[in-house]
C-alpha cells in the first residue's frame, strides 16, 4: 500500500454529528421502528 | 398510445439524456471519465445508487407481485440497511483510502494480481450477461402490451443509454441517474393518487385498506420459521444482509457510484440515504399494487393480464373455449357488483340480512372469478406448453394502460425505460472501468498517456454497449429471464463477498489460499445450481450467496493450514 495514499485519506464526521457511530445508530433504529410499524400494521389489518 | 403519451414519454426521455451528457461534456481524464472527477454530491450519489439497483422490472412486477401474493416481498429488504452500515463501516475507508477505480483493485492490494483477475472475472461475467437481460426484460413486457416491435424497442433503449454512458462516463450516468429516479419518484406517486382517485365513490380510502387486509394482502411481516414459505422475517433479514452485502460492497456497478464522491462522506451519506428509504420506497410500490387489486375488485380485471396470450389463444382450436371463459368471468364480476350494492343498501337500512346476503354473494363471485382465472391459464397451456401463463409482470402496465388519463401514460411509460436506462447506464460504465482498469490497463498496456486510457474505456463502454444489445436481440427464451438476473446474481456473489470478506477480517490468510478457496467455492455453486435444474437437489437459488461465502472462507482457512503462516 502506498504510504502517501494513507497519509492523504482523511476520514471525515457526517455532516451535524460528532461521529458515524451515531448515523449508524439513527439508521438501525429506523430498521427495528419500520419493522415494528410493519408487524402493528398487520396485526391490525389482518383481523 | 395518443400523441401527447407520445410526446411526453419521448421528450421525458430524451431530455434526460442531453442534459446528461451537457452537465458532463468536458472529460479531460480517466478520473473525470471513470470517477465523475470524484466531484459528485451525496445526493446525487444516493439516487443514483437507488436508480442502479431499482431496475424496469422493480415498478413492472413489484406492483403484479402485490396484486398476486400481497406486501410480504418487502421483506426481502430488511437486511439491506444493516448491509449498508457494514458496507460504510468498513468496505468505503478502505476504497476511498486506496484511490481505487474498482473494487477489485483492492484484491491485488491485500492479495494478489490472480486474485484481482479472478474476482473482476466474475463480476464481467455475471453484469455483462445481466445488462442484456436487464434491457431485454422490460422490452419484451412493454412491447408486448404496446404492440411495438420488440427489436426496435430494446434498440431505442439500448442506444439512448449508449449515446450519453459513452460520452459523458460516470458523471453523466450518476446525473441522469438522478432525473431519472425523481421521474420516477414523481411517476409513482401520482399513479398512486390516481388509482386511490379511481375507486368508487362509496368506497373510502380506508375501506379499500380495511378490504384488503380481509384479502389478505396487507400481512408484511411473518415471523414464522417455515423455510417452505417464500418470504419471511428470518430469511429477509439474514438472506437479504447477504445478497445486499454482496452487492453494495463488491459489485462495481454499485462501488462505482459511490466512490465518485468528493470524500468518504459524500459517499457514506449516499448509502446512509438508502438504508433509511429503501425500505418505504419497497412499502409504498407495494401498497401501489395492493390499491390497484381493490381498484379491480369494483371494476372488471381482464381475465388474463398478458393479452398476447389471449391473442394466441383465438388463433388455436381453443378460441371457443377461451371466449367462453371470458363470459364466465364477466358474468360473476356482474354477480360481485350486485354483492356490493346489497352490502351498500343493507348498510343505509341498517338491514344486517342484507349484509350477509351481499358478503356472501361477492365471496362467491370472487372465488369463481380466481377459478376462471386459473382456468384460462391451464388452456393456455394446454395450447402451448412453453408459454409463460404468470401474467402479474403485466398487471400494473395493463392497469396503465387502461385506466390513466393521456399524458400520464406517457409519463409511466416513460418512469418504466427510465428504469431501464439508469440500470443499464450503471452496468455499462462498471463494466468499461474493470475491464479498462483491471484487465486492459494492468496487464495489456500500463504506460500510455490519460488520453490514450480515456479513448480506451469509452471504446470498452461502446464495446459493452453493443453487447448487451446484441445479447437481449438474440436471446430468445423470454421464460424466465426476470428472475435469471437473481439467479446469475447468486451464482457469483457468494464467491466475490467471501474474497473481500477474508481480505478484510481474515489477515494469516494469504492469495493462493483464498483464490483456491474462491475457485472450489465457484464450481461448487455452480455444481449445486446444474444439480437443481436438473432435479438431483432442491436448494433455492438464495442459498448459493451463502453456500459461496462459507466455502470460500472455510477452504482458503483449511488451504493456509496446510500451506503454514502467511
Amino acid at each position: 500500500m502506498d504510504e502517501n495514499q494513507e497519509i492523504e485519506f482523511k476520514d471525515n464526521p457526517p455532516p451535524g454529528f460528532k461521529s458515524w457511530k451515531t448515523i449508524y445508530l439513527i439508521v438501525l433504529g429506523n430498521l427495528a421502528l419500520l419493522i415494528v410499524l410493519f408487524y402493528i400494521f398487520t396485526k391490525v389489518f389482518n383481523e | 398510445m395518443s400523441n401527447i403519451d407520445l410526446i411526453v414519454l419521448f421528450g421525458t426521455l430524451i431530455l434526460i439524456a442531453l442534459i446528461g451528457i451537457w452537465q458532463s461534456r468536458k472529460q479531460a481524464n480517466l478520473e473525470s471519465y471513470l470517477l465523475g472527477g470524484k466531484s459528485l454530491k451525496w445526493g446525487t450519489i444516493g439516487l443514483s445508487v437507488m436508480a442502479t439497483q431499482a431496475s424496469a422490472i422493480t415498478f413492472i412486477s413489484t406492483p403484479g407481485q402485490a396484486y398476486e401474493n400481497g406486501m410480504g416481498f418487502v421483506q426481502n429488504y430488511l437486511g439491506l440497511p444493516i448491509a449498508l452500515v457494514v458496507v460504510c463501516a468498513f468496505f468505503i475507508p478502505i476504497y476511498y483510502r486506496l484511490k481505487v477505480y474498482t473494487a477489485y483493485e483492492y484484491l491485488e492490494k491485500r492479495f494478489d494480481l490472480k486474485t484481482r483477475l479472478f474476482g473482476a472475472f466474475l463480476f464481467l461475467v455475471q453484469r455483462g450477461l445481466a445488462a442484456g437481460i436487464t434491457i431485454l426484460a422490460p422490452s419484451i413486457i412493454v412491447s408486448s402490451i404496446l404492440g411495438w416491435n420488440l427489436s426496435l424497442t430494446i434498440l431505442m433503449v439500448g442506444v439512448l443509454v449508449i449515446i450519453y454512458t459513452v460520452s459523458g462516463g460516470t458523471k453523466a450516468v450518476s446525473i441522469t441517474q438522478k432525473y431519472q429516479m425523481l421521474i420516477i419518484l414523481f411517476g409513482m406517486v401520482v399513479a398512486f393518487f390516481v388509482i386511490i382517485n379511481q375507486l368508487p365513490d362509496r368506497v373510502s380510502f380506508g375501506d379499500a385498506v380495511t378490504m384488503a387486509g380481509l384479502a389478505g394482502k396487507l400481512d408484511v411481516i411473518d415471523f414464522s420459521f417455515d423455510f417452505e414459505k417464500r418470504y419471511t422475517f428470518w430469511s429477509g433479514i439474514l438472506g437479504g444482509f447477504f445478497l445486499s452485502l454482496s452487492y453494495f460492497g463488491t459489485d462495481q456497478s454499485q462501488v462505482q457510484r459511490y466512490i465518485s464522491g468528493k470524500d468518504t462522506t459524500e459517499g457514506r451519506m449516499g448509502l446512509m440515504f438508502n438504508a433509511l428509504l429503501k425500505l418505504p420506497l419497497q412499502f409504498f410500490i407495494l401498497f401501489t399494487g395492493v390499491m390497484v387489486f381493490m381498484f379491480y375488485q369494483f371494476n372488471q380485471a381482464p381475465i388474463h393480464f398478458n393479452k398476447t396470450n389471449l391473442d394466441f389463444l383465438a388463433t388455436t382450436e381453443y378460441a371457443e373455449q377461451s371466449a367462453t371463459f371470458e363470459a364466465w368471468s364477466d358474468k360473476y364480476h356482474k354477480a360481485r357488483m350486485k354483492g356490493y350494492e346489497l352490502i351498500d343498501q343493507g348498510i343505509r337500512r341498517q338491514d344486517t340480512l342484507s349484509i350477509q346476503d351481499g358478503t356472501a354473494q361477492v365471496l362467491g363471485a370472487t372465488i369463481q372469478i380466481e377459478e376462471t382465472r386459473k382456468q384460462m391459464k391451464n388452456l393456455i397451456s394446454k395450447a402451448d406448453p412453453d408459454r409463460k401463463i404468470k401474467d402479474s409482470d403485466y398487471v400494473f402496465i395493463t392497469f396503465i394502460m387502461n385506466e390513466m388519463p393521456a399524458g400520464l401514460i406517457g409519463l409511466l411509460i416513460a418512469v418504466i425505460f427510465a428504469a431501464a436506462m439508469s440500470s443499464t447506464a450503471g452496468e455499462l460504465n462498471a463494466l468499461a472501468s474493470t475491464s479498462t482498469i483491471d484487465y486492459y490497463k494492468r496487464l495489456i498496456k500500463s504506460n500510455a498517456s490519460e488520453r490514450h486510457y480515456l479513448l480506451a474505456s469509452k471504446l470498452q463502454t461502446l464495446g459493452w454497449g453493443i453487447f448487451a444489445i446484441t445479447f437481449a436481440l438474440f436471446a430468445t427464451s423470454a421464460e424466465n429471464l426476470i428472475e435469471g438476473i437473481n439467479i446469475l446474481g447468486s451464482l457469483f456473489y457468494g464467491t466475490i463477498l467471501g474474497l473481500f470478506l477474508v481480505g478484510f477480517f481474515m489477515h494469516k490468510i494469504s492469495g493462493t489460499a483464498v483464490f483456491v478457496g474462491a475457485l472450489v467455492a465457484q464450481v461448487a455453486v455452480l455444481g449445486c445450481h446444474f444439480a437443481t435444474i436438473s432435479g438431483y437437489l432442491q436448494i433455492g437459488y438464495l442459498w448459493y450467496n451463502a453456500i459461496g461465502l462459507l466455502i470460500v472462507v472455510i477452504v482458503g482457512w483449511l488451504v493456509q493450514l496446510v500451506m503454514g503462516d502467511k
